[in-house]
């Protein structure tokens, strides 16, 4: 699998998605599709990863399980944020893009993410969970405050 | 002024079909009014908190932020402003119809909307 060309194809396959990149859970950057290159380091996109790694401890202290997806819909675009295995899939669309297509992206995102893992697992061979001497901002120590 | 009472009632008129929960708070995650079953881990002023929260992170790269959905493994939070200094929050399970529950948020801002603007102009 090709995953720069699947991510391409289901970036042109659903109407008003302009880009889609995949980070790991610390916000660094491991894949990106529909950015000119020019904005490969712009402030846009390191400010929505940084923005996206905060809230994701607060998340957490909700009670109501893991995070899967974070939706938010600005004036000028939509920003949906899947969660999956160690990865976090950021789709960026305009504001007329299908917002329940977007949601529903997560399943065709997994054997992406599934196909990540099995080419780069995690050293302990446990392919959801990160190794328990990394912290990871997913899962926050209990008493993070 | 906003009647404590008349505005449980109107919170609570959503929590059917799936939706167990809605806040009204301010931007500061300070709570208003919250009408649903309470969580035994988390209480409603402290969710309220963590929901402003994680609006101001969203709402930091780009002033515009209408509205949020958080899915989560148990269930799924939508947050909206409220004439532009409360917010509205719904949680629902995870069988409940997403369309659903955005539908119920967008009528509870609109019926919200001239009774929260209103005591915004009284206060300031």
């Amino acid at each position: 699998m090709n995953v720069q060309q699947e991510l391409e194809e289901l970036m042109l396959t659903y109407e008003g998605v302009c880009a889609i990149f995949i980070t790991d859970h610390d916000g660094g950057l491991i894949l990106n599709v529909g950015l000119p290159a020019s904005l490969d380091n712009s402030r846009f996109r390191q400010q929505l990863i940084v923005s996206h790694v905060t809230t994701i401890p607060q998340i957490h202290k909700l009670s109501m399980g893991g995070h899967q997806t974070t939706f938010a819909m600005y004036e000028s675009h939509q920003i949906a944020i899947h969660s999956l295995a160690k990865y976090y899939f950021i789709v960026h669309a305009g504001c007329n893009t299908n917002t329940g297509a977007m949601l529903a992206l997560r399943e065709k995102l997994a054997p992406i993410a599934n196909y990540m893992m099995s080419v780069c697992p995690p050293i302990d061979g446990d392919g959801l969970m990160p190794p328990p001497s990394y912290p990871s901002a997913a899962a926050p120590p209990p008493d993070f405050d | 002024m906003l009647r404590q009472k008349a505005l449980v009632d109107v919170l609570g008129q959503v929590n059917t079909s799936g939706v167990d929960g809605s806040w009204l708070f301010n931007k500061e995650g300070l709570l208003l009014a919250y009408v649903g079953t309470e969580q035994k881990e988390v209480a409603s002023n402290v969710s309220s908190a963590l929901l402003a929260s994680v609006w101001t992170a969203l709402e930091r790269r780009a002033n515009d932020l209408k509205e949020t959905i958080l899915v989560l493994e148990d269930g799924v939070i939508v947050c909206t402003l409220v004439a532009r200094s409360m917010m509205l929050a719904i949680r629902a399970s995870k069988q409940t119809d997403l369309g659903l529950v955005r539908a119920k948020l967008h009528s509870l801002s609109a019926y919200l909307e001239q009774p929260i603007l209103s005591i915004s102009h009284d206060l300031g």
